[in-house]
């Protein structure tokens, strides 16, 4: 909602397009997550996991109702010059914005990917360690019940 | 820094999303 609110207003106030605003929202946005854990979040947490949801659940709300307080409850969009333009894919007739914003949002799930690659949570067991407790578990079963 | 990235994450995808859409208050949930 802020970086849609963000969008909005980089269109009316300085006619930037959409697209060519990815250059400001993201390290702003980058910015606004970063301070919001620095200085709230992390420090309201205390250092607590599930802290966290209460935190940010309280961060929402709050940023939910200072956005009703200034813009009200209006839905509001914005006009381009390729709003309504769509794009013949077989029979089908697409809008040109849902199909960059699907591979926009590939686009950024690629990026992503490059720089947070998968990791196992760290506590969690490997799959090899879970099959051979499993084993044990089931060995131990077994032993219990067929001794006389 | 995850808190940063998932919302540069979010900044994109209102970038991407807003000549389809519409904002509201509402919309999403506030921290989007």
């Amino acid at each position: 909602m802020m970086a849609l609110y963000g969008v909005y207003y980089l269109q009316r106030s300085l006619g930037l397009d959409p697209y060519v605003s990815l250059a400001v929202m993201v390290p702003m946005m980058f910015a606004a997550g970063y301070l919001a854990y620095r200085y709230v979040i992390g420090v309201a947490s205390h250092g607590r996991d599930e802290n966290i949801l209460l935190v940010t659940l309280g961060v929402a709300i709050v940023l939910e109702n200072l956005a009703l307080f200034l813009f009200k409850s209006d839905t509001r969009t914005i006009d381009t010059a390729y709003t309504f333009t769509t794009v013949p894919i077989g029979s089908a007739m697409i809008a040109l914005p849902k199909i960059v914003a699907f591979f926009g949002a590939a686009a950024t799930a690629g990026i992503l990917l490059l720089v947070m690659p998968p990791r196992p949570i760290s506590g969690a067991r490997s799959a090899p360690a879970r099959r051979s407790a499993k084993a044990r578990a089931w060995s131990a079963s077994t032993s219990s019940t067929s001794s006389p | 820094m995850s808190f940063g990235i998932g919302l540069a994450c979010l900044g994109a995808a209102a970038c991407f999303l807003l000549p389809a859409y519409y904002v509201n208050p509402t919309v999403a949930t506030a921290l989007c």
